[in-house]
């Protein structure tokens, strides 16, 4: 089993350094803690030929990190790359194939048109798919209506998503946006993919985390407190959207959770908080019912009462989730992680959910390609 | 527009695969669609490269098989449309 024992972030938001530049600020705090016990790098990003011209990101990481010698590798498992990241570094520590591994997650999409970037993003789609004009906003707005007309939700259900991780963001120093928005607001504003609005959708984001994992039985020479990996679960669906039988249901979503929470030997009754994948702000309705925390059909009315507020049965996106604490792509998974660590250790602040002890995170690849879900237990 | 069709088992894609995922055999040939039946569209406000601004995607019933293709018309669920294929990629509309 391995133990997140740190963590270390930037602000999310629209920044002026380089990709290069973002990924260190992110880890040379734990490098100068650290440096002489990190045994492998692995580097979360998805986009960084595409955004910043650059490959091979792990090797010029290491080098302006110095620690040339340390093995790396870069993971790309486009939205989903930070989970993917996590599972394969608690892997390496099971396998005992490595000791304790650095995980940096980072990306840098800032700089371009929204239209380039909506046509780097939709590169992912499968082409015969993509030549209709649909994007990953698109995709949402299918998503959507589906839910709205097939489970009887009210349109207000989804925009209350987006108030409430704005509140959660308001609270997390880190979050792209810092600022509260009203129910008005978000359906006054304007429509991206009818009938989503845009405050319903992540914002395009610069920014890098990152975690220092280690075996379970050294942890407590890190850390008096960190959040454990008890259990992974990952999981693909077919990336055909035309194949799909439903579009409000994630079956990669079901899958990976039911499979992490059973290596993690807890119910969904046990989890304190969680961080899910809300690109849009249907998603995390969908996620938080296919992840098992509510039945389908009815996680809107879960977000409608308040249960998945801070202070709420389920605390959802604590962090601001993708919506609110932005979604630089190749770091959200591993921001997600390191706020469920923030949280498990008593350390989230302002956004502290009370007595948390077991966690939650969902990183989703694409529109439902692939999931990894991570079940967390506090050390402390 | 076109689609896929296993030659041996027949069943039709819309994605491209070497193998069926049904059969398992490989060799698919293309079939020309021209038409279809609404399901549901999104009008987009904001637009991916190299698309034009403003245009609904249109998500419809071809024989069995969901086609995506777009348009500038209003459509509604139920409506007959017409397929062709402009330097983009497939466009639509009412019949």
């Amino acid at each position: 089993m391995s133990v997140i024992a740190d963590a270390s972030l930037t602000r999310f938001g629209k920044r002026e350094e380089t990709l290069l530049d973002l990924a260190c600020e992110s880890a040379v705090p734990l490098v100068k803690k650290y440096s002489q016990d990190i045994d492998f790098i692995i580097v979360s990003n998805a986009y960084s030929g595409e955004y910043n011209d650059v490959s091979g990101l792990n090797n010029l990481i290491s080098t302006r990190l110095s620690l040339d010698d340390v093995p790396s590798i870069r993971v790309d498992n486009t939205s989903g790359s930070g989970g993917s990241s996590i599972m394969v570094a608690d892997s390496l520590i099971r396998s005992s194939s490595a000791r304790n591994v650095l995980v940096i997650g980072a990306e840098k999409m800032t700089g371009f048109p929204t239209k380039r970037s909506t046509r780097i993003i939709a590169s992912l789609l499968q082409p015969e798919e993509r030549s209709s004009g649909m994007s990953l906003p698109s995709l949402g707005a299918f998503m959507a209506r589906s839910y709205l007309s097939e489970f009887g939700a009210p349109r207000e259900a989804i925009a209350r998503v987006a108030v409430k991780n704005h509140h959660n963001g308001s609270l997390n120093p880190y979050a792209q946006f810092q600022s509260e928005i009203s129910l008005e607001e978000v359906m006054n504003s304007k429509i991206i993919a009818d009938p989503l609005r845009i405050y319903e959708y992540c914002p395009i984001s610069d920014g890098a985390v990152s975690l220092l994992l280690v075996p379970d039985e050294n942890a407590k020479s890190f850390s008096s407190s960190g959040a454990a990996i008890t259990g992974t679960g990952y999981s693909s669906s077919t990336s055909s959207i035309s194949s799909r039988k439903s579009i409000t249901t994630l079956d990669c979503v079901k899958r990976s959770s039911e499979m992490a929470l059973r290596y993690g030997k807890i119910t969904n009754n046990d989890v304190d908080v969680a961080e899910l994948h809300d690109m849009t702000s249907v998603l995390e309705i969908i996620e938080s019912e296919d992840a098992g925390f509510f039945r389908k059909g009815e996680g809107w009315k879960a977000v409608m009462n308040g249960d998945t507020d801070i202070g709420g049965t389920v605390p959802i996106n604590t962090s601001g989730g993708l919506n609110s604490k932005g979604h630089p792509i190749g770091a959200s998974g591993v921001a997600q992680a390191a706020e469920i660590y923030q949280q498990l250790s008593g350390k989230a602040e302002k956004r502290q959910v009370q007595n948390a002890h077991y966690g939650f995170s969902l990183s989703m690849a694409g529109f439902g390609n692939s999931a990894t879900a991570i079940v967390y237990e506090g050390l402390s | 527009m076109k689609i896929y069709r296993c030659r041996n088992c027949k069943n039709r894609f819309l994605v491209f695969r070497f193998i069926c995922p049904s059969c398992g055999m490989t060799g698919l040939e293309t079939v020309p669609v021209i038409k279809g039946k609404v399901i549901e569209t999104v009008m987009l406000k904001a637009t991916p490269e190299p698309f034009p601004e403003n245009y609904s995607v249109v998500k419809a019933d071809s024989d069995g098989i969901i086609v995506f293709c777009r348009t500038l018309e209003r459509l509604q669920k139920g409506d007959e449309i017409m397929i062709e294929d402009d330097d983009l990629g497939p466009v639509c509309s009412k019949i």
